[in-house]
């Protein structure tokens, strides 16, 4: 099993948010999760996008058997490109937060990205959500959601990329999925509603869509639980647990 | 003994999203789930209805009804109420007449709204239940939609009412903290995303034997909402008090 969707290091509104390296490694293990494409929450306050990335794969190399790295990019910081000429490399996939930290996917300076990740095959992730804004407490946490429709334009002008979109609501994944795109994948931790996933993949995702957690923000137990439903068969369970990570991303 | 307490009906517009379902359907993947009674409310036949027609409240309640003439063992019902209807007094005593052990508020009338309060003290003097939903939306609530601190100023004035806040208030920190001091006012930790720490947060503000567990299937799922309790850092006593002891007692006197 492969979590596409996991995060590291301090959430400084919540301490249970909490979580090291270690830790999660131990978590994963615990729970039949063989490895896990983990991001470093730093980045979502840093202003320095270079500092924060250079001290979260420093952090996560000794967990390598583990913890596949994602480059957190914040085009808005003044380090994002040499962040990304540095570890580029090393990175198993790149994520954006744009909701968070408030810019347009279709934004120009965004485009070599997008290019260069379709030559090097690597994904963009792009964050739909990790906490619930609508309800937090944490006031301070402002974040504006990202249409659907925007993102499938995105991956109609950039056919070449694997855009992953990590975290959407029902209603969002199903839209994004009936576009009937090939290169949009949805992870699952945000997906709720009885019958809901085996909806999507009688429709025909299964193929689309990848296991994630969510943590530390939401119990990996809550994803679990949805990919032990005994309504899913085997095969589409095994394509949304690993087979797809396999199959496209090498993983 | 698992109880969830907060689960409605399929509806029509929903079937795009989680499969064409028969209602039965909700008690057989309950049951799957290990749970051992569920407590089902109908917010309308073809969609969720705000303000909902005296005939379409009607239309609702009774499949609510014929559900649990179908399980008569594993469904609670609860009433939909819209307290701007001339008739709400009669319906809701048609759903008690009929074995319903409450009523459901849902956005039709804030809590703290007088509208309101002939219908709880209607609830009183049957010895019923009252779920109220409450939300505290930082992009702003619905206009009638109630928020904790409604539901507080209604567990206040009534306290002889067995009021559940749903959802937590919808923002465990003030919402949880708007009802602590009202020993009346029991919240469900239904819905949303299964966020680690509400469970943890409501127990440390209201004590473990004012919280329920409720799912607000099918738009949440059974299991995913089930894992917020059961993967919560609290203490397997608090768990099992969570999980249906609290509500069973709420319904464990002469009343039902």
């Amino acid at each position: 099993m492969i979590d596409f969707d996991l995060y590291v290091g301090k959430w400084p509104f919540n301490p249970l948010m909490d979580c090291e390296p270690a830790q999660l490694c131990e978590l994963l293990k615990r729970n039949g999760i063989h490895k896990g494409l983990v991001t470093p929450l730093s980045c979502l306050q840093a202003s320095d996008c270079l500092e924060a990335n250079t001290a979260f794969f420093d952090q996560v190399k000794p967990f390598s058997d583990y913890l596949l790295p994602v480059l957190a990019l914040n085009p808005l910081s003044t380090t994002w490109e040499e962040a990304c000429s540095r570890f580029w490399n090393n990175s198993y996939g790149i994520k954006l937060f744009p909701g968070w930290h408030d810019y347009f996917l279709d934004d120009p300076k965004l485009t070599e990205l997008y290019q260069t990740a379709a030559d090097s095959k690597k994904p963009i992730i792009i964050s739909m959500r990790f906490i619930d804004m609508r309800n937090s407490s944490m006031s301070i946490c402002k974040a504006v959601d990202i249409e659907p429709e925007a993102l499938i334009n995105l991956a109609a002008n950039y056919p070449g990329v694997n855009f992953i979109f990590s975290s959407p609501s029902l209603w969002e994944a199903y839209t994004l999925l009936a576009a009937g795109k090939r290169n949009i994948f949805v992870t699952i931790s945000s997906l709720e509603g009885e019958g809901a996933l085996e909806n999507l993949c009688a429709l025909g995702y299964g193929k689309n869509m990848l296991w994630g957690s969510n943590y530390p923000f939401y119990y990996i137990e809550a994803t679990l639980a949805k990919t032990r439903n005994k309504k899913l068969d085997k095969h589409t369970r095994e394509l949304i647990a690993f087979g797809n990570a396999n199959r496209l991303f090498g993983i | 003994m698992i109880v969830d307490a907060h689960v409605h009906l399929y509806t029509a517009d929903s079937c795009c999203m989680f499969g064409n379902h028969e209602q039965e359907e909700l008690v057989l993947r309950a049951r799957e789930n290990g749970i051992d009674r569920i407590v089902v409310s109908s917010l309308g036949q073809e969609t969720y209805l705000p303000y909902p027609s005296v005939d379409e409240i009607y239309e609702a309640n009774s499949d609510v009804l014929a559900l649990m003439k179908r399980f008569p063992e594993y469904v609670y019902g609860l009433g939909y109420i819209n307290p701007r209807n001339a008739n709400w007094r009669e319906e809701l005593l048609r759903c008690i007449g009929e074995g319903m052990i409450g009523i459901k508020l849902w956005i039709s009338a804030r809590a703290s709204d007088p509208l309101v309060f002939p219908v709880v003290e209607e609830c009183i003097s049957s010895r019923v239940i009252v779920l109220q939903h409450s939300s505290l939306n930082n992009r702003g609530n619905l206009q009638d939609e109630s928020t904790p601190f409604d539901v507080a100023c209604l567990g206040r004035r009534y306290s002889e009412a067995d009021i559940i806040m749903a959802h937590a208030g919808g923002n465990q920190q003030a919402g949880l903290k708007a009802i602590a001091d009202l020993p009346n006012v029991y919240t469900d930790v239904s819905g949303g995303y299964p966020e680690r720490g509400i469970v943890e947060k409501a127990v440390s503000l209201l004590g473990a034997k004012r919280i329920i567990f409720g799912s607000d299937a099918p738009g949440r799922s059974y299991a995913v909402q089930l894992a917020k309790v059961s993967s919560s850092q609290i203490g397997t006593r608090d768990k099992k008090l969570i999980l249906g002891d609290n509500f069973m007692e709420l319904l464990n006197d002469d009343r039902f």
